[in-house]
């Protein structure tokens, strides 16, 4: 069975070289603006109640566009347990080879559900992550940093990433003169610098990284549920996906993929 | 035959130029680190929105310190000189560079701007009003005069001089081997505004005298993006935020000297021990002879990324989050306390770096186990330690 699934994350993170911890980011080209929390690097695939969003975000969620079981198009794709990208500053892998940290799948339909978890290590699951051999870290990570602006350009329609920066920043030049709150004001122009700043720079990471995916492909091997569905459950299901047209304004990027599970025998 | 009188003096004045840079970018840190991050700090969010900027400024600057310090390094290697990565503690007097500028740790105030701009203050510079009153440009002999001056003896020199090992000094990406496709970098190529490039002969050695003085103080067509010109945008709105808010502070209470904190202290050493393990890691990775590309890609893969920002920064940033027991906050205090001279011996090189790793570890384990920091001090020391951790199983793999 495939479950053919994409839409927009939110993904609030600093950025090298700033720590990974970093909470509000300085010396990379993401920030928290004033009035917002801290980052959190969490990856969600869907939104969350209570989470900060920036004016002019797209629809977020990632949903299941095409199945051969028709119950789960439409449905929900998540990833539980606070899933983040980890990198650690080149500590675990090289840029765009970092693994999603816990990866926890969970595809909702009507009235169906697959769930399944991927450690990074079959054979010791809970081992700490900075202790995960290399190999392991590398079989669930990315496979690099790929400068794929038509692989994008299909999947959302941004073609011209340089004009959207020039939009968005029109966008919230207007949005200013209509807010009067003084931290909303000066979240405004934090990001109406930073958006100014690339357009001045086009080749600054903060227009170039729109252009670019990971790919990512395992096959998840941890304790598997079907709810309303009969599948393999014992069989490892694989699953193929890239993270791209990210998008350092809106703090979002677009995932694109499929689940291949094998039907019970 | 080469003029060994002249020789021996460029040598000198590299080493001179290497210890400044190097004492530069930590009091540049010492400053970003000490800012408040939190409006319930006694800043709004205004402020803290600038403060952002200025501290993603200063840290700009330091990177570009230690860039020169790497360039330096290569123009040393590429004269037959070994790198220098060691230089004076501090604080340093007045006179000691003969730059009339005390090198010294300070948090972020209105006064370590004024000395940063000192230091960066273009040779041309005939007018210091914009730094304040009574200051006579005449007296201040700048960076730009030393490196005028190493760039003379070059010229003098010739390209007889350049008797070091082809190849042997470093690019950008051997620091930082960002790894794309479809995109293909030059090896030169400008990353977080760092710019390390080989010097070869004496169009290349002269290119990059060139690019530190422009980084410093600017070029004769102007100064936009200068250290000297960041330094005085931040000096001019530090005095505008002063003007409408007279209680307006960026910088923590952090000050150097005793600790006597036992917890801080702990931190402090841990932090110092980092530091002059990274140092060891460079003087290798600067000067490497018979070490394998193995080698060399653990050096690099240790030193730059994980221990420069993963270990030191948040080490850093912790700090002046601690007390120092006497009324005061902590900062990182950049103490060298061992030699830093080459081994010659590269196994035993290699299994003393180690072991500092592997004792940094096991210290770091210790510290993010003690329920007694600040909770924001914690989750920091915590991911540190597991960093360090990391840091030497990888470091260990390599060898």
């Amino acid at each position: 069975m495939i479950v053919a699934f994409e839409g927009w994350c939110s993904l609030r993170l600093p950025t090298d070289p700033d720590p990974s911890d970093e909470p509000r980011g300085i010396s990379g080209y993401t920030f928290a603006f004033a009035g917002e929390p801290d980052f959190d690097r969490v990856l969600n695939l869907q939104p969350r109640a209570g989470a900060t969003y920036r004016s002019h975000s797209p629809q977020l969620g990632v949903t299941v566009r095409q199945s051969d079981d028709p119950r789960f198009v439409g449905g929900t794709v998540d990833l539980l347990g606070d899933p983040i990208i980890e990198n650690r500053n080149w500590t675990l892998t090289l840029p765009g080879f970092e693994p999603i940290v816990p990866f926890h799948l969970r595809i909702e339909g009507d009235g169906v559900a697959l769930e399944r978890v991927a450690p990074l290590n079959p054979a010791d699951p809970t081992q700490a992550l900075w202790e995960v051999p290399q190999d392991l870290l590398e079989n669930q990570g990315a496979r690099g940093m790929e400068y794929e602006p038509a692989t994008i350009g299909d999947a959302t329609g941004i073609w011209d990433p340089l004009a959207v920066v020039t939009e968005r920043l029109a966008a919230l030049q207007q949005d200013l003169q209509h807010t009067s709150d003084p931290v909303a004001r000066t979240a405004l122009e934090g990001r109406i610098a930073e958006l100014e700043y690339a357009v001045a720079n086009p080749g600054d990471r903060r227009v170039l990284a729109r252009n670019f995916v990971e790919r990512f492909g395992f096959e998840l091997t941890g304790k598997a549920k079907a709810e309303g569905v009969a599948v393999d459950t014992e069989q490892p299901w694989r699953v193929d996906f890239w993270l791209g047209a990210w998008d350092p304004d809106l703090l979002c990027l677009y995932m694109k993929g499929a689940l291949n599970v094998p039907n019970a025998s | 035959m080469i003029d060994v009188t002249h020789r021996r003096r460029l040598a000198a004045l590299l080493t001179e130029a290497a210890e400044l840079e190097h004492a530069l970018m930590c009091q540049y840190l010492y400053a970003a680190f000490s800012m408040k991050r939190r409006p319930d700090e006694g800043v709004t969010w205004q402020q803290l929105e600038l403060m952002r900027q200025w501290e993603a400024s200063i840290l700009l600057i330091a990177r570009q310190e230690m860039e020169h310090l790497g360039l330096v390094c290569n123009l040393l290697t590429a004269i037959g000189e070994a790198p220098w990565l060691t230089r004076p503690n501090l604080p340093l007097a007045p006179r000691h560079y003969h730059l009339e500028v005390p090198s010294k740790l300070e948090r972020l105030t209105e006064e370590t701007l004024v000395r940063f701009a000192l230091f960066e203050i273009p040779d041309d510079e005939t007018d210091l009003s914009e730094l304040g009153p009574g200051l006579d440009p005449k007296r201040y002999q700048t960076i730009g005069e030393l490196y005028d001056e190493i760039s003379q003896l070059f010229d003098i020199l010739g390209e007889e001089l350049f008797i070091g090992p082809p190849g042997a000094e470093l690019a950008t990406t051997d620091v930082i081997p960002v790894p794309l496709r479809g995109i293909s970098l030059p090896p030169t190529a400008r990353i977080y505004d760092v710019e390390l490039v080989p010097v070869t002969d004496l169009k290349t050695a002269q290119e990059v005298i060139a690019q530190i003085v422009e980084e410093g103080e600017g070029s004769p067509g102007g100064s936009d993006g200068s250290h000297y010109q960041r330094v005085l945008e931040i000096l001019k709105q530090f005095r505008e935020q002063r003007a409408q808010d007279p209680a307006f502070d960026p910088a923590r209470d952090v000050a150097p000297g005793k600790i006597t904190d036992p917890r801080t202290k702990r931190v402090s050493e841990l932090f110092d021990q980092a530091y002059n393990t990274l140092l060891l890691m460079l003087v290798r990775f600067f000067a490497h002879s018979d070490e394998s590309p193995d080698d060399l890609t653990g050096l690099q893969r240790a030193a730059f990324f994980p221990m420069m920002t993963t270990v030191m920064r948040p080490l850093g940033e912790v700090l002046t989050l601690l007390p120092t027991g006497t009324g005061h906050n902590a900062g990182p205090g950049f103490e060298i306390s061992r030699t830093l001279t080459l081994n010659p011996h590269r196994e035993s090189a290699f299994q003393i770096i180690q072991d500092e790793l592997d004792d940094l570890a096991s210290k770091a384990q210790a510290l993010s186990e003690d329920a007694g920091y600040p909770e924001e001090a914690r989750a920091r020391l915590n991911l540190m330690y597991e960093n360090l951790a990391r840091i030497a199983l990888d470091f260990e793999a390599v060898r």
